[in-house]
């Protein structure tokens, strides 16, 4: 049996904008990262989200989860920055209360994901996992956790 | 041919009323902790939460942790610090607001995979809510573990 080694990101996002808005309104306010410090394979992850306050005001927050294989920390303050030259997205995630409220089944608060082992990717020392989070209503405080599960390569 | 192994489930099991008046998100102010003490080999976590709430604002956070070392685990509020060699292996949230308000979370590892601990390693479940107006929570982990030489 192998070791997976889990390591994890808090992150959370207070609402920055005071109305509904487009994709390009969305700034990812607050972020976390991790260095990656030995050679290991990306197994999968586990993430939640909550919000500290619930309405019937519609509220959308998104996460993405991308890795920068050159190391540097990636840029928070708006979506497309995210995505810069030798940045990969891992995973990405969007929750909108409004959509509970008509459905609270849809959107479901947590989930675990584990790549089949023979497609794990591998990271390399010094790359960067970095995860994002928004909110869109200026009341609103989302907060979650992305835990990644990594076999570190002997 | 297929092969079997005996598993091993630990419970933990945490209640809690609401601890802050405001909307900011709590600090983990209850938990419950085991330790081991055979190495092993976690392969599979399951959580199981629901709130109670006469209002319709709280929303509750569940952490399953561990640590690889032997100190305590210690998760700060907001600030996304997680003491040294602790990791979340599993989380789950709810908000009273959002029906129905019971969350369940479940993975196993795959096959070959798990998370090694040494004996003398906690593990601890953490939860929290954000409003005391009369909101109660319960959950329950169950952990799923093989031993290691």
């Amino acid at each position: 049996m192998k070791s997976l080694l889990p390591q994890s990101l808090i992150i959370y996002a207070v609402g920055n904008v005071a109305t509904w808005p487009t994709l390009e309104d969305l700034v990812f306010t607050r972020d976390n990262y991790i260095v990656i410090h030995d050679d290991s394979y990306f197994l999968g992850f586990t993430y939640t989200m909550t919000s500290s306050t619930a309405g019937p005001t519609a509220s959308v927050q998104d996460m993405i989860m991308v890795v920068n294989p050159t190391g540097n920390v990636i840029p928070n303050s708006g979506f497309t920055r995210a995505f810069s030259t030798n940045t990969d997205l891992l995973f990405s995630w969007k929750g909108s209360s409004a959509i509970q409220n008509f459905n609270p089944k849809a959107m479901p608060s947590t989930l675990s994901y584990f790549f089949n082992p023979i497609n794990r990717r591998l990271l390399r020392a010094g790359n960067v996992i970095n995860a994002m989070m928004s909110a869109d209503v200026t009341q609103y405080t989302k907060y979650g956790v992305v835990t990644i599960f990594l076999e570190v390569i002997k | 041919m297929s092969q079997s192994l005996v598993l091993n489930s630990y419970n933990l099991s945490v209640t809690e009323a609401g601890n802050v008046v405001n909307s900011a998100f709590p600090a983990m102010s209850r938990r419950a902790t085991f330790t081991y003490t055979k190495n092993l080999a976690i392969i599979g976590v399951q959580l199981t939460s629901s709130i109670i709430a006469t209002n319709l604002t709280p929303a509750l956070f569940v952490a399953l942790m561990i640590n690889q070392g032997s100190a305590s685990i210690s998760l700060t509020q907001d600030t996304g610090v997680l003491a040294s060699h602790c990791a979340v292996l599993n989380s789950v949230a709810a908000s009273s607001y959002y029906q129905p308000a019971e969350q369940n979370t479940y993975y196993m590892c795959p096959p070959g995979y798990g998370f090694f601990l040494q004996a003398g390693s906690p593990v601890s479940l953490y939860t929290s809510t954000d409003n005391a107006a009369n909101s109660y929570i319960s959950a329950i982990a169950t952990i799923f573990t093989i031993e290691t030489k």
